[in-house]
């Protein structure tokens, strides 16, 4: 196959480019914990009411007995609950998202707090906040006529001012 | 618009594209450039993800 | 040659996706005056959603899915020289299809299937809907068995020479959309109309969200070729020179059919139902799949330069202001190429994997997707438009200043209207929604974009409407001048000889894809029925 050397040299670039951006991303996934949000795990939308894990009084911000912080959502139409929660900046937070319906889409607006929530699973996702402030949570998978008012809010505090939720722990996994 | 005479005519169908060559590197590495701009200087500032 | 038929589907075909463009233009303006909050007396979620949901439809299936199937019939009519094989099946795929279209529009106009085109579950729609979106995808079928049949048997009677370049294309294109609608066509025989119909109380999320994901790339690939194929096939000769390298071609084509297809999962990278591994092993396909159009970037610019230069241009880049700008061809290629610039920029942003956190369900999903498709691709089939229809119609274009002016107001609304939409992405503001009701500072941020996108999208309607105009009037006005010419196929300068027979060939392809689709899809789909599982009723929007 005739190839004219200018092209071809630009078919060699161009490899690399790809290649260059594959080794950062694979670099960073494998090293440096940079990863999509992708724990599979399942569980009963349907029964959430009589889940331990997502009780109604289980929810929210919880510090568990090694000084991690879980965050646990559920998503129904047209709002996530708690509907107001306040973690600390610059600390790893671990959130745990379900649904009681439809599929949901959740993000916090400059953050990467960001993922699916598809009902039939946990969505787990480890992420942390640079800059306090007050952030809205927004719904962003089309999940009724409603779905505009679907938002929560979360308070993101300086660190050394946030005061941990005085709850006691009920246990990690979904049963 | 110019008429080529045939022998500049045979010469450029022979010849190798420079224009598109610049361009195209250009293009590439503007690319490149902003997406190290978006992925060092928004996603990763935004927090840890995983 | 008599090639009446080839015409007349040509014309059906391209006649029904222009008019569902026109109408889903119409309810794109509505929209984004609707969500900018300025009209009070337009706000409803009710019909937002199904003006939407109806827009989506017809942009991404209809007006697509019809185009592509009229303009593959005419080019492989005048490609191949033959006429269209089984001309009585090609009409009844055209009608199976159409009547698809009109079953799925009733529910969506009327309200009753604001499901959005992705149509995910559990939110369900009146079942006539999903009956409709199947027929349409059916009757497509009937196109692809005819544009491989008439490959298959011109190779027959033409042992060892190569095939015409915009039918190799076109025929690939055929097996690209096979094998990328079988992920919906599962997703909506096995989850879907069971489920629709009440035959089954419960749907799997999980997997129907995996099936969808398979079809959901490759789709944009399928609307994108017919444009490389004007690239390649027609605009050289429009510029007044050659096409630089054909081999280069068919293997862009071939690459891009190929690895479109397994790479699904970079929609679903915020997804929980895959794991990370899979994400990245697609994420690796979809560079991969940048790297065809990088290399089209180069054949179709190194083409316009030989142009250029024939033509005077001198220097580094004298030859692009040489070029025939007022060939609506060459204008819209030069406006095609600056769209994909960005459009693919921002693709490559989508690809990477974790980065997709930053924009996933964001306003920076539709920005970047009405860049890409609705500028440089729909900006192709205008001009693929207004040079068939002379030759369709036997009558002149009506007015080539007017389409040119089309082609830049097209460019220039396009642009005004999503640069705005991908900033709106980056500051958080979520996709698909009707209002901007979130009590919080940072929606004040947002408002100057959506005002920039309601000057946009007014541009774009007046353009879509100059369009339909042109089309309309050079075939039906009452002027007795004849146009007489048949479509010309670009040529290389030198002729091909000693063509590889895997650059001429799909059946080598289609058992690659098979490989790749069974390694990347296999397992991911196949866990569905190894997890615990917990199904979800059906829920009402």
């Amino acid at each position: 196959m005739h190839i004219d050397p200018l092209e071809k040299k630009w078919a060699q670039i161009v490899l690399a480019i790809c290649a260059f951006f594959i080794v950062i991303i694979m670099f960073d996934a494998l090293f440096h914990s940079v990863n999509a949000p992708s724990n599979v795990e399942t569980i009963d939308s349907a029964k959430l009411h009589l889940s331990e894990e997502f009780a109604e009084d289980n929810l929210g911000v919880q510090v568990d007995e090694n000084g991690d912080i879980f965050i646990r959502m559920v998503a129904g139409r047209y709002s996530f609950f708690p509907k107001k929660i306040s973690v600390p900046a610059e600390t790893k937070l671990t959130f745990r998202w379900v649904s009681i319906d439809v599929l949901h889409g959740v993000h916090i607006p400059m953050t990467n707090m960001s993922t699916m929530i598809v009902p039939g699973f946990v969505a787990e996702i480890e992420t942390s906040f640079p800059k306090p402030g007050d952030y809205p949570v927004l719904c962003n998978e089309y999940c009724g006529l409603g779905h505009d008012h679907m938002w929560s809010k979360i308070d993101v505090v300086e660190k050394d001012q946030w005061i941990a939720p005085q709850t006691t722990f009920k246990g990690g996994d979904n049963k | 618009m110019s008429e080529v005479s045939e022998e500049e005519r045979k010469k450029i169908l022979e010849s190798s594209p420079v224009g598109t060559w610049v361009l195209m590197l250009t293009v590439g590495a503007s690319m490149v450039i902003a997406w190290l701009f978006l992925y060092y200087g928004v996603f990763l500032p935004r927090g840890m993800i995983n | 040659m008599n090639d009446t038929t080839g015409k007349n589907l040509a014309l059906s075909h391209m006649w029904v996706a222009f008019i569902a463009f026109i109408l889903a233009c119409f309810m794109g303006e509505y929209q984004v005056l609707e969500r900018s909050g300025l009209f009070e007396a337009l706000d409803s979620p009710t019909i937002y959603f199904a003006s939407v949901s109806t827009h989506g439809v017809l942009m991404a299936y209809v007006l697509t899915t019809f185009f592509i199937m009229g303009f593959g019939y005419y080019t492989a009519s005048t490609s191949l020289k033959v006429p269209v094989w089984n001309e009585k099946l090609a009409w009844g795929g055209f009608f199976l299809a159409l009547l698809g279209v009109v079953l799925a529009a009733v529910p969506l106009l009327l309200g009753l299937a604001s499901v959005l085109y992705t149509f995910y579950p559990p939110v369900e729609a009146h079942y006539i809907f999903y009956v409709g979106a199947t027929l349409l995808i059916v009757g497509s079928w009937v196109w692809c068995g005819i544009m491989i049949v008439m490959f298959l048997q011109w190779k027959e009677e033409h042992p060892g020479e190569p095939v015409p370049l915009a039918m190799f294309a076109t025929t690939m294109n055929a097996l690209l959309w096979l094998w990328t609608s079988a992920g919906v066509a599962l997703e909506s025989l096995f989850l879907i109309l069971p489920w629709a119909f009440g035959w089954v109380d419960t749907i799997d999320v999980g997997m129907a969200r995996t099936l969808f994901a398979w079809t959901l790339h490759p789709i944009v690939y399928f609307w994108l070729i017919p444009a490389y194929i004007a690239f390649y096939t027609l605009v050289p000769k429009h510029a007044g020179s050659y096409l630089f390298s054909d081999e280069l071609a068919r293997a862009a084509f071939i690459v891009l059919v190929v690895f479109s297809l397994p790479i699904g999962f970079h929609h679903l990278y915020m997804d929980p139902e895959q794991a990370k591994g899979w994400k990245l092993l697609h994420s690796v396909g979809t560079f991969i799949v940048s790297i065809p159009t990088f290399m089209t970037g180069f054949t179709v610019i190194a083409s316009l330069e030989v142009a250029g230069r024939l033509r005077g241009g001198k220097g580094m880049f004298g030859w692009i202001g040489s070029l025939p700008w007022t060939n609506t061809m060459v204008l819209s290629v030069i406006l095609s190429l600056v769209m994909l610039i960005f459009g693919g920029w921002g693709g490559l942003v989508n690809a990477s994997y974790a980065m997709n956190a930053m924009i996933h369900n964001t306003a920076w999903v539709p920005g970047h997707f009405h860049l890409i498709f609705a500028g440089t691709t729909v900006i192709m089939y205008f001009s693929i438009a207004y040079y068939l229809w002379p030759i369709l119609t036997k009558k002149p274009i009506y007015s080539n200043n007017l389409a040119l002016v089309q082609l830049w107001t097209w460019f220039i609304g396009m642009s005004i209207m999503t640069t705005p939409w991908h900033v709106l992405g980056l500051l958080g503001q979520p996709r698909r929604i009707s209002s901007v009701v979130y009590n919080n500072l940072i929606t004040l941020s947002w408002e100057p974009y959506e005002l920039l996108m309601i000057l946009g999208g007014l541009i774009l309607l007046g353009s879509a409407c100059l369009f339909v105009y042109l089309l309309f009037k050079t075939q039906f006005s009452a002027t007795t001048e004849v146009y007489e010419g048949e479509v010309e196929y670009a040529e290389t300068y030198q002729p091909v000889t000693n063509l590889p027979e895997y650059l001429n060939d799909i059946k080598i392809w289609n058992k690659v894809i098979a490989v790749l689709m069974f390694i990347s899809f296999g397992i991911p789909i196949l866990q569905f029925f190894f997890l615990d599982t917990y199904d979800s009723s059906a829920w009402d929007f």
